[in-house]
């Protein structure tokens, strides 16, 4: 007898007790929902932060003055000496002020961030120009504004263009005191939309040359360094070599190590959910040959007659088999559809909340810090294996009983009521 | 077709206790022949015909029919001789319910190679000798007590066996279709020289046949030969 006609038998004896097969697939569609839905969703938050990481530069760290008192103030001094450390590509000190641009009657919290703008994009790999250029070394005025300057809500509204020009209401303190101004900057560029980012939002800054920031801020000193490592196996170094020398004077973050955390947070919370999700398919195994066992009890008299009639004990277990892969299948497919859903819904509700603050060291910037993107990774190889999954669940528990039913006397089954 | 019967016995073990119901049978059912076996209940008839058309194993002793030796054979080799050889009808008829007359005539077919469209064939030419061209597509349940049993006839004859076993294959019907079953049985024993061998507790029957063997406490009591084959 060919397979087909196996699973044509079993299909019949299927839908001949829809209400079980139903009651049973449903069983089964939870775990590879949960598979598919948590899987995806938890790579697709994976992916979206390491993008987001990479974009900010993995091998960037953020080195600033520590606020207990002791501090070390950050001079040319103390850049060359960080940038003289093994394992150190670049060193770049930066001022950062905070400030408002006014949109209509409103205003919008922005930072000013002055540095050595050659050498934005080796610290921020991922910022890219949507007009205009990075201002040259020379161009004290200009500046290059973040795609969300004038647009916080990321609409179609464009109020900044290259030789528009952009005016800042800062305030920054010298000497114990607040110094509050207004200063004004011709745009040279504006950057794509960049996204949320790690300890900065570009999107809400306005990049400006270091000699610029030094005339806003009237200092010497400057807010911190951006270092850049040779390699993502260098962050480490650099970082206890930073700490060997200035001890609690200078504070290091990398963005490097704040992924890691939350790799291993993910890898965490993904083993847990994965963990629940394979629970649920165990359930479904036994559900599944639960149902089988009453399946050949109440069938029993049926096979004495397919016996009766010259089925072989092979024949009989595979429509039986058959029958619970079938089932499996058919609670895979189903199970994966409803995964699908489940990962964006997951996406939706959570993906919202997981903004980072931004625009100040540990201090938010006024406004509401974008929401990660995040979009579910659900690659055809999941959805492919979680069905080959439910399918194998589905034909393993139907095993036993499959084999009980094989071995069947045929006249003591035709004797079963 | 014959059928060699040497020194059968069969014991069923239930809950530690051991029932005889073969003490021990030896006979011979020739080829050909139309063979009644009588008893009173409990005698053990059905549990020869059942060994017969190798539903059961012997517990001892052996059969042959057709020089294979049952009780040596294997479960594979047990069901191809219930699918090649021999064909059952059996007093309930054994239908099954959620399956169309045609289709429960196709299922002996469906273990042998050969194409959907062959097994259909042969399964409604076996339908129209019975009889029931007009009901294929009906399901038992709307099928009457001699219809079900002459779509299990159907059943039967589609594998053309060479032997017919029906245990008490007219116990459910009215005298007017038992008579059509066994006119229509006893027509293939005399036209295609199947072997037939009835359980029957009917003496009309049994006069019909052209042996009986008389069964009675797991015994062969006596054989009473009708017809010389």
């Amino acid at each position: 007898m060919k397979v087909q006609m196996m699973v044509t038998l079993a299909w019949q004896a299927l839908i001949s007790r829809k209400l079980r097969a139903v009651l049973t697939i449903l069983g089964i569609v939870v775990g590879p929902a949960l598979i598919v839905g948590l899987v995806g969703a938890t790579e697709g938050f994976k992916v979206s932060v390491e993008e987001r990481f990479s974009n900010m530069g993995l091998n960037t760290m953020f080195v600033f003055r520590s606020f207990r008192g002791g501090g070390t103030n950050i001079d040319f001094r103390v850049v060359d000496q960080v940038e003289g450390i093994r394992g150190v590509a670049l060193a770049v000190p930066f001022y950062r002020i905070s400030g408002t641009v006014r949109i209509g009657s409103d205003t919008q919290s922005i930072t000013v961030i002055a540095l050595d703008l050659s050498k934005l994009q080796t610290i921020f790999p991922g910022v890219r120009i949507r007009e205009g250029e990075i201002p040259g070394v020379s161009a004290l005025n200009h500046a290059l504004v973040g795609g969300g300057v004038g647009d916080p809500e990321g609409g179609q509204t464009v109020l900044y263009t290259v030789n528009s020009v952009v005016s800042t209401d800062f305030n920054t303190r010298v000497g114990g005191e607040t110094i509050r101004g207004t200063r004004s900057f011709v745009v040279s560029g504006v950057m794509e939309p960049f996204g949320q980012g790690f300890f900065i939002n570009p999107d809400e800054t306005i990049f400006i040359n270091t000699l610029a920031g030094q005339s806003l801020t009237r200092q010497q000193t400057f807010s911190g360094i951006f270092v850049v490592a040779r390699s993502a196996e260098d962050v480490d170094l650099v970082i206890n070599s930073i700490q060997e020398r200035y001890g609690r004077g200078l504070r290091v973050f990398a963005s490097s190590t704040f992924l890691n955390s939350i790799r291993s947070v993910n890898e965490g919370i993904s083993t847990i959910l994965t963990s629940v999700a394979f629970m649920a398919v165990l359930v479904a195994f036994i559900g599944i040959m639960t149902t089988m066992f009453t399946s050949v009890a109440e069938r029993t008299r049926e096979i004495g007659i397919l016996k009766s009639v010259g089925f072989r004990k092979r024949h009989i277990m595979g429509i039986f088999l058959a029958e619970s892969s079938l089932t499996g299948l058919l609670g895979g497919i189903v199970g994966v559809g409803l995964g699908i859903v489940l990962s964006y819904t997951v996406i939706g509700i959570f993906g919202g909340n997981l903004g980072v603050g931004g625009g100040g060291f540990g201090r938010r910037s006024g406004t509401a810090p974008p929401a990660l993107d995040i979009a579910p990774v659900i690659t055809p190889e999941l959805l492919i294996g979680t069905v080959l999954l439910a399918l194998g669940i589905g034909a393993l528990a139907g095993i036993l009983p499959a084999w009980r039913a094989s071995k069947l006397i045929p006249v003591e089954a035709l004797k079963h009521e | 077709m014959s059928v060699v019967m040497e020194d059968v016995q069969k014991t069923y073990s239930t809950g530690g206790y051991a029932t005889a119901a073969l003490l021990g049978i030896t006979a011979r059912i020739e080829s050909g022949e139309f063979a009644c076996i009588m008893g009173p209940s409990g005698s053990g008839k059905s549990t020869l015909m059942n060994l017969l058309g190798a539903l059961d194993r012997p517990t001892r002793g052996r059969i042959i029919v057709d020089g294979q030796d049952l009780s040596k054979s294997s479960d594979d080799q047990l069901a191809d001789f219930r699918n090649r050889k021999v064909s059952f009808i059996f007093q309930s008829y054994n239908l099954i319910n959620r399956l169309t007359a045609l289709e429960n005539v196709i299922l002996p077919l469906l273990v042998k190679e050969g194409s959907k469209t062959d097994r259909i064939r042969a399964s409604m030419k076996a339908l129209e000798s019975v009889g029931l061209r007009h009901r294929v597509r009906h399901t038992p349940d709307r099928l009457s007590g001699g219809e079900q049993q002459r779509v299990a006839m159907a059943r039967a004859l589609v594998t053309k066996p060479k032997i017919i076993l029906g245990d008490e294959p007219t116990g459910n019907l009215d005298t007017k279709t038992a008579e059509s079953v066994m006119d229509l049985l006893k027509q293939l024993n005399r036209d295609r020289g199947l072997t037939l061998v009835i359980v029957t507790h009917s003496a009309d029957i049994a006069k019909q046949a052209d042996k009986i063997l008389y069964v009675r406490d797991g015994l062969l009591e006596k054989v009473d030969v009708r017809k010389k084959n």
